[in-house]
């Protein structure tokens, strides 16, 4: 997928949807727009191809991304809609047939809370939407705003708050989803890491305790070795505090059906990664 | 030197476990007392050490053998304790390490089988693994058994072994 990062994935991700939904909705506003007579189709068509734009591009960079792209692709998109709906929503107005207004401005503030990859550039895209409701309303003819449904424009307000309630919920419990990945995979590396220790402490103790009677051996053959057989008891001694030292690292270690039979592997879980770089 | 006793058990696996090392080469022993070691030679009263690390176990029959003036017998296995029958119940101590190699019959198969055969004598366990190890574990809830963990000094050794004469 994009790269190992869940911040990055979730980042294409959000701006891949973003774009597929503007060419899709937009797509079936043009339909739905099509008996207007005054209705313009550039706006779509605009935002309709910064939206295949933006997958192609998403899809290009798709081994590559960055959160950074996934958020600037997003915000790319979401001007295009804004330009368009600013547009689309005066000639919907105008037309004097029964109409919500700005339903493509609240479904937008909502899809941003699910979609929008970072804080910033979802309450911007969030406040956007509420803006362009708003602004294009005041800037309609007095007439044309007196047969707006009661409360309009400002239910866009309501909308806007919930996709900013929603969006800091989701961002915060995917922060945290990252937060606990994190920690799991600092606690397998510590797992691995003692593990390593343990089985490095197994394999050189029967080493350890063969020098350890060795020396005591040649001690009782030759008392000419004394001052080297007491050099290579300093050592042994040596060896085996770093033995106990290692053995603090048993406790972290969680032993799994099978692991009782490690010796057999060994020499690979300890040295093979060392042979394959040779 | 002559008064000590050794005697060696065929491992198909390793070869002959506990064959005479350089130390004692010297000693004249027929090749074919060295295959089948007549029963009243290996008596009663020796240290019974099982281990399946070739060198470690040859190096503590000899220094048992030669610095604790002890006879001591060396096996590789479960199986090559098998072997011995009723002469291994002789023993005045068993060691046995926990861990014979992988896919083998552990030290705690050595102990039960000591055990069910009617030994009675103290069963010391040496091993190398971790406290918390499966295997040592288990050797842990047998009640009548030390653990003592890989490396231990000469003087440990000699305790163990001198335990069961105080």
């Amino acid at each position: 997928m994009v790269s190992g990062d869940l911040a990055t994935r979730h980042a294409w991700r959000g701006a891949f949807a973003a774009a597929v939904l503007n060419v899709v909705g937009m797509s079936v506003d043009f339909v739905l727009a099509r008996d207007i007579p005054t209705m313009p189709v550039y706006p779509y068509a605009v935002s309709v191809l910064v939206g295949v734009g933006l997958i192609v591009c998403l899809l290009i960079r798709r081994q590559r991304a960055t959160v950074r792209l996934g958020s600037a692709a997003f915000l790319a998109n979401t001007v295009a809609i804004l330009v368009a709906l600013w547009i689309t929503s005066g000639h919907w107005a105008t037309t004097g047939r029964p109409w919500t207004p700005f339903q493509a401005n609240k479904l937008g503030a909502l899809a941003v809370a699910m979609l929008a990859p970072q804080l910033g550039v979802g309450l911007a895209s969030i406040a956007g939407f509420a803006a362009i409701a708003i602004g294009k309303f005041y800037v309609l003819d007095p007439e044309i705003q007196r047969v707006f449904p009661v409360g309009e424009p400002w239910f866009i307000l309501v909308y806007a708050l919930f996709a900013g309630v929603l969006l800091v919920y989701r961002l915060r419990g995917m922060a945290l989803e990252r937060e606990v990945l994190r920690v799991q995979a600092e606690a397998a590396a510590a797992e691995h890491l003692a593990r390593t220790f343990v089985r490095l402490r197994h394999y050189t103790n029967t080493p350890i305790q063969t020098i350890a009677f060795t020396t005591e051996l040649l001690r009782a053959k030759s008392h000419d070795l004394e001052p080297v057989l007491d050099r290579l008891a300093r050592a042994v001694d040596r060896l085996t505090k770093l033995s106990h030292a290692l053995a603090g690292y048993e406790n972290a270690l969680k032993w799994s059906p099978g692991d009782e039979s490690l010796d057999a592997t060994m020499d690979e879980q300890l040295f093979g990664s060392q042979r394959r770089r040779l | 030197m002559s008064s000590l006793t050794r005697r060696t058990v065929h491992n198909p696996q390793y070869g002959w476990c506990g064959a005479p090392s350089s130390v004692i080469a010297a000693v004249p022993i027929p090749q074919d007392a060295v295959r089948r070691v007549p029963e009243p030679v290996m008596g009663t009263g020796f240290v019974l050490y099982v281990e399946d690390n070739d060198d470690l176990r040859e190096l503590v029959v000899d220094l048992v053998t030669l610095v604790f003036q002890r006879r001591c017998v060396g096996v590789a296995s479960y199986e090559e304790l098998m072997a011995l029958g009723e002469d291994a119940l002789g023993c005045s101590v068993a060691i046995l390490d926990i861990n014979l190699g992988p896919n083998r019959r552990s030290g705690i198969d050595a102990y039960a089988w000591l055990r069910d055969k009617g030994y009675t004598g103290p069963i010391v366990f040496l091993t190398g693994h971790a406290s918390t190890h499966p295997l040592v574990v288990e050797a842990q809830r047998i009640g009548d058994a030390q653990i003592f963990s890989k490396p231990i000094d000469a003087d440990r050794l000699r305790s163990i072994i001198e335990r069961e004469r105080q």
